[in-house]
Order: C-alpha cells, then sequence, then structure tokens
C-alpha cells in the first residue's frame, strides 16, 4: 500500500508541481490585464454562458497580446522616429525626481541582464564564507579595478544566492584568482541551489578563457 | 523574431516595472485610510459605495487624494511644531505616550530611530565602504554612518537583491576600504545583484577623521 502510494507520488507530484508554477507565473503576468479583456469579451457577449471560461479565454488572449505587444515594440524601435519618441521618453521619465531613479535602475539592470555578453551567464565557485569552502555563485561583472593601485589583478563581483530561495544573496567581489570558473550552466545551478544540493550536476573547473570560447 | 523580443522586453520591461514599484508603495501608504475615504463617501452617497469603488478610476483617485493629504497633514504638522504652543501640545503627547506601559517602549525605540534617520539634514549613511566579509579575500558592499568615535566602526551589509536584510557588522577603521561611491548607487547596486555596478574610486582617508 505505501509502495503504491510512494509511485503515485513520485509520478503524479512533478507534473503537479510543474501546473502549479506555471499557473502562478501565466496569473501573476496576466493579472493586471485580465479584467480589461474579460470586460472585452463580455461586451461581445463570446464565452458568456460560462464565466471560469472567459476568464482562462482572456487570460491567453493577455499573454498573446503581451507577448506580440513586446515583438512589436522591438521592431518599431529601429525606425528613425520611434527611436526620437524614446528618447523623449526616456528623458521625461528621468526628469522626474523619484521615479526617474527607479526607472533608470531597472532600465540597467535588464539592458545587463539580456544583452548577450551581459551578467549571470557565467557560474563560478567562489570562497565563501571562508577561504577554504565555496559556493555557488553567479559573475555579476568582471574586470573591476583593484582598491590597491599597485596591485595588478582585476576583480570580479559575484552574486551569491541563498539556497532554495534565490531572490536574496550576498553581492561579493573577489580578487579574480579567487574564484572558479567552471562550466555548469545557469539552470543546472539554479537546479543545484533549488533542491538544496539534493540534485548535484556534475561540473568540470574551467579557465576564464575556455568559459569564453564556450560562450562565442 | 527572437532579437525583436528581447529589444521590446528591454523597452517595455523598465515601463512597468517603475509603475508596478510606484503602485505598491502608492498602496501601501494609502491602504490604512482607504476605508476612512470609503465610510465618507457612503456618508455623502449613502448605498453605492461598492459600485464607486468598484470603478478603477475612482479607486486611482481616492488614492491620489489620500496621498496628497497625507503630504499636507506632514507638512501642516511640520510648520505647527514651529510654533511654542504646539512645541507644548506635543511634549504633553510625548509625556503621555511614555507613561502608557508597553506602548512607551516601542514609541520611543521608533521615535529615536526616525528622528536620527529623518530629522537630520544628510542622510544617515553617509559613505559607502568595501569591507571584507564574509573572509580576507572576499569584499562586500557596506553603508556606514558618519558619526562614529569607537574604535570599531559598526557597517550594515546589505544582503543583495533585498535590502532590507543585512548585517551588521563592527570592523576596525583601518580595514575599512572607503570608495567615492554616492549611496544611491551602492542601494542600486544591492538591488540588482550587482548587475548596475558603476565604476568608482578607492578614497584614501585620514586615519584619524
Amino acid at each position: 500500500m505505501k509502495k503504491h502510494f510512494l509511485t503515485g507520488l513520485v509520478i503524479l507530484l512533478p507534473l503537479t508541481l510543474t501546473i502549479a508554477v506555471i499557473s502562478f507565473i501565466f496569473n501573476l503576468v496576466t493579472g493586471p490585464y485580465v479584467g480589461i479583456f474579460q470586460q472585452i469579451l463580455h461586451h461581445f457577449n463570446l464565452l458568456d454562458r460560462n464565466i471560469q471560461v472567459q476568464e482562462y479565454a482572456s487570460q491567453v488572449l493577455v499573454v498573446v497580446f503581451l507577448v506580440s505587444l513586446t515583438i512589436f515594440f522591438g521592431m518599431l524601435a529601429r525606425s528613425y522616429f520611434f527611436g526620437y519618441f524614446l528618447k523623449l521618453w526616456d528623458w521625461l521619465l528621468h526628469k522626474i525626481p523619484f521615479i526617474g531613479s527607479i526607472y533608470k535602475t531597472s532600465q540597467e539592470a535588464i539592458k545587463t541582464l539580456l544583452s548577450s555578453e551581459g551578467s549571470f551567464k557565467q557560474v563560478v565557485l567562489a570562497p565563501f564564507p571562508d577561504s577554504k569552502s565555496e559556493c555557488i555563485g553567479f559573475i555579476a561583472k568582471e574586470n573591476i579595478p583593484p582598491f590597491a593601485e599597485d596591485a595588478k589583478e582585476t576583480m570580479v563581483g559575484v552574486f551569491i544566492p541563498t539556497a532554495l530561495n534565490p531572490t536574496s544573496g550576498f553581492f561579493v567581489v573577489y580578487p579574480e584568482s579567487e574564484v572558479q570558473y567552471i562550466d555548469m550552466k545557469v539552470d543546472e545551478a539554479f537546479k543545484y541551489l533549488m533542491s538544496c544540493g539534493a540534485l548535484k550536476p556534475p561540473f568540470n573547473i574551467i579557465s576564464k578563457q575556455s568559459s569564453q570560447e564556450l560562450e562565442s | 523574431m527572437r532579437k525583436n523580443f528581447v529589444t521590446g522586453l528591454i523597452l517595455l520591461v523598465p515601463t512597468v516595472l517603475t509603475f508596478f514599484i510606484l503602485s505598491l508603495l502608492v498602496n501601501i501608504l494609502t491602504a490604512p485610510f482607504i476605508g476612512i475615504v470609503s465610510s465618507f463617501i457612503t456618508y455623502f452617497v449613502p448605498g453605492h459605495v461598492d459600485a464607486i469603488f468598484e470603478n478603477n478610476g475612482v479607486k486611482i483617485i481616492t488614492k491620489l487624494l489620500v496621498l496628497l493629504l497625507l503630504l499636507a497633514a506632514i507638512t501642516i504638522t511640520g510648520m505647527l511644531a514651529r510654533m511654542v504652543f504646539f512645541n507644548a501640545f506635543l511634549n504633553v503627547v510625548d509625556a503621555i505616550a511614555h507613561a502608557i506601559p508597553g506602548f512607551k517602549h516601542i514609541y520611543k525605540s521608533i521615535r529615536e530611530t526616525v528622528h536620527t534617520l529623518v530629522g537630520s539634514q544628510k542622510s544617515p549613511f553617509s559613505s559607502v565602504v568595501f569591507v571584507p566579509f564574509p573572509h580576507d579575500k572576499a569584499y562586500c558592499l557596506g553603508l556606514i554612518s558618519s558619526e562614529q568615535t569607537d574604535t570599531k566602526v559598526t557597517v550594515y551589509i546589505p544582503l543583495a537583491m533585498n535590502l532590507t536584510y543585512g548585517m551588521l557588522v563592527r570592523y576596525d577603521r583601518n580595514r575599512l576600504i572607503h570608495i567615492d561611491m554616492p549611496f544611491e548607487s551602492a542601494i542600486k547596486t544591492a538591488v540588482s545583484c550587482g548587475a548596475v555596478f558603476p565604476d568608482f574610486k578607492v578614497v584614501t582617508k585620514n586615519p584619524n577623521s
């Protein structure tokens, strides 16, 4: 009996969890706009018989709308006129005292996150919390100038997330030689962290040069 | 296709995020007073409050109104506080608050914290340093307040992403590495986990200052 129950769990739990995670993200993204779309559907008397179905339909519509809007904006950004408009928008938002600094920060963060040679693409082992133990970290910034003027070695900024919940952690700056580059992929590293070490992907220590070759 | 999507994300996400953070702040600030305002509306327009409050426009306007009223109330209280008689009144309030058991400890510590954080004209955390944390060959960004005369300096090391957690560590003065990064940039660096990390220069400080 117990064995059958456990086997059932092993089969069903991953599926349920996956659906739960996806629907959580889905609801988070569509949440602010579902109301509007549902009103539109309601206005045209579409799927009016079942409110639940109407809600799901509007959620799907929201996702389709958001994705196409994003692609549309990306296409527009190449045109000269729209670029001018964007500059105006940026200038306007930067001028507003408090809002401007929030906007600027999110702009810079998104740019570095999404650009191809940006941060958080390379997994490393960094000595933390003391020099003889190591933690999984992500390179946030390379080539930081050394603190002492006579030192030649540049520093690297490493984000060391906490386990299980990687939304907080430490941002630590190391001399480059202290940090070991490894060939673990970012999603594997997250798996390792979020399972608290239960899933340990195999990895090898690589040199910094070869890590750049892998990227290119 | 993919390229356009990424470009679009870079353009749209900052704006969306800004609005999201702003609305979060506005909601937190106005939440305690929305009830009062809605009962106020009931008083004048009996029976239609739910209908009124279902309208998003009305919601936003009430929130803005509450925000404005709060700003006005704070400013007016500040103006009044400069008058002599009002000061006496404030002293009475303080005395009463201090007399209530249980209440007084919370009130007192909050009052003192607010006084040091907001009362002085300059920011309480005046300089940004690198400190050897968690060990000698690793450095974390730390914030220190300006006036410290102890032999050890208390440094606040915020966690990345979530600044409301952090470690309070006491360091010898000569182990601090002062840098010329403004306070705001340090906050940005911490919130973005180092994705936004402006250039900086090490400042050599007179060890006695």
